[in-house]
């Protein structure tokens, strides 16, 4: 619609101008836009005002309100009413009937409005950088939004008379002042988010939503899964499996255990003692290399872990956690190595050296 | 068994679960050789709960719900007698204010399924869930490599 070759003063004006043009395609003519175009009319009109103060007024409510289904919020926080209506009238004046008879439609808004603006009136308080994002690049997304509220408009047309609508235009201008700060605040309304309950609420949403993330990691085969109701059923079923495995290797080790009996007894009857002063459960498995500890940690040789690796303290997190642990904890246990197995092997050293 | 080690690396959670369940097992095995191979998995099902809890510490409150459970001596770990249930169904109906799920059955799930989650609003109930998988499936595999050790 060739804003740039529109050549108004002030910006606000010139945004007013998009949607003057965009918006009043269907009732206002090119010519008519042209015209407004050019400061001159906006000015010429300034000395009209007083002449037909009621018809001003009227349009002047008409504005608003029109804009209102279409994008409302962002002219009026662009720019102020006066302004407004010095540009509205200088389009209006030939199609006022038309005008009219289109702000009828909009006062359904024009009610909306005010319930609007008593919630929005917490916003500007509350620093939320998306409303105040929403304002600025309102030439962006006034597109979307014209879209939104014309599909919000298109039942309602043809509810109230063209009588109320009258009224209401002449009413409005009155408190034309009020409502104008207020139109700023409804803009944030859709969110209703900057009072301290939904703040709240949503740094829980955002808390939920960072552990479900979490444990989409935990859980295999989640990480494609978006909804939270899918996510919570397969973390159910997990955490279900895992029980159920607990209870059935229970099972199995008390069908298989009696056999174990005297080995698992001669390990862990000495090797406690070593794992009670050394705090570490490594220690506990170090010095006695019995089948068990061999079929656990996979087929080490022995002799060399006892005698060699237990000197060389800074080699010996590779090697014990590579042949004790198995693939998918390696990198784990690792870290849980460095700081008391070393300490404790070398403490115990002595004592496995004895026992040797 | 009872010892308690406050390790503040959570990577040590895996050697003192091995510690705990091994030596729980050969405590077991020591003392239990003429009961029932029933009762013995049960026992040796608590022990694994037990060494599970007293790796991850008392900060946790799953551990602390499990341990307080077991220590009760109830035989169920994880279905929830059902005087207590009610109770603490009425208790979470006020506490968890609306939790926003579509399904907030899902939700009364896991709070039955994580020890200790009853009365537990949903982003704690995960977090505890979170840690309570990491332990249980450290304990499965643990358990696992018992086994196959000792079949093998």
């Amino acid at each position: 619609m060739g804003t740039s070759s529109m050549t108004t003063p002030c910006s606000s004006a010139n945004v007013t101008e998009q949607y003057l043009v965009t918006d009043w395609n269907s009732l206002v003519s090119v010519d008519q836009n042209m015209d407004f175009i050019g400061p001159s009319s906006i000015s010429s009109y300034d000395v009209r005002v007083p002449q037909n103060q009621e018809f001003n007024c009227s349009i002047a409510d008409t504005r608003p309100s029109s804009f209102g289904n279409e994008s409302f919020p962002e002219t009026v926080s662009s720019f102020d009413l006066s302004e407004g209506c010095k540009v509205a009238n200088a389009v209006r004046p030939p199609n006022f009937p038309l005008a009219n008879k289109h702000s009828f439609e909009k006062n359904l808004k024009g009610k909306k409005r005010k319930s609007l603006t008593e919630c929005g009136a917490v916003h500007p308080h509350s620093s939320l950088e998306r409303i105040q994002k929403d304002i600025s690049p309102e030439s962006a997304k006034s597109p979307t939004e014209k879209d939104e509220k014309k599909q919000k408009s298109e039942p309602n047309p043809g509810v109230t008379s063209h009588k109320q609508a009258a009224k209401l235009a002449k009413e409005d201008p009155q408190d034309g002042d009020a409502p104008k700060e207020d139109y700023i605040h409804v803009r944030a309304k859709r969110g209703q988010a900057t009072n301290s309950h939904s703040l709240a609420e949503r740094v829980r949403r955002e808390k939920i939503s960072e552990r479900m993330r979490l444990l989409q990691d935990l859980v295999p085969g989640c990480s494609k899964i978006t909804g939270k109701a899918v996510m919570l059923d397969e973390i159910i079923n997990y955490v279900q499996s895992l029980q159920r495995q607990v209870e059935f290797l229970s099972m199995k080790l008390a069908a298989v255990s009696p056999e174990l009996n005297f080995d698992l007894e001669q390990i862990l009857s000495k090797d406690i003692f070593h794992a009670q002063d050394g705090g570490s459960a490594v220690v506990g498995f170090g010095p006695r290399m019995s089948s068990l500890h061999a079929h656990l940690y996979g087929p080490s040789p022995q002799g060399v872990m006892q005698s060699e690796i237990l000197c060389s303290v800074p080699h010996s997190e590779d090697m014990i956690s590579s042949s004790i642990w198995h693939d998918e904890l390696q990198n784990v246990v690792q870290m849980g190595f460095i700081p008391n197995a070393a300490v404790s092997d070398t403490e115990n050293n002595g004592s496995m050296k004895m026992e040797l | 068994m009872n010892r308690k080690h406050r390790t503040k690396n959570p990577n040590n959670n895996k050697l003192m679960l091995a510690f705990h369940f091994l030596r729980a097992l050969a405590r077991i095995n020591k003392s239990t050789s003429t009961v029932s191979s029933y009762q013995r998995s049960c026992i040796i099902k608590r022990a694994a709960y037990a060494s599970m809890a007293h790796a991850a510490g008392p900060r946790r409150a799953w551990s602390r719900a499990l341990l307080y459970r077991l220590r009760r001596g109830s035989s169920r770990l994880h279905a929830l007698p059902a005087i207590r249930r009610t109770r603490s169904f009425s208790h979470k109906r006020v506490k968890v204010a609306s939790p926003k799920l579509r399904e907030p059955n899902q939700a009364d799930v896991l709070r039955r399924l994580v020890p200790g989650g009853e009365a537990m609003e949903l982003s704690s109930l995960l977090k505890e869930t979170a840690h309570y998988i990491q332990c249980l499936s450290a304990q499965v595999w643990l358990m696992q490599n018992v086994v196959g050790s000792i079949t093998s």
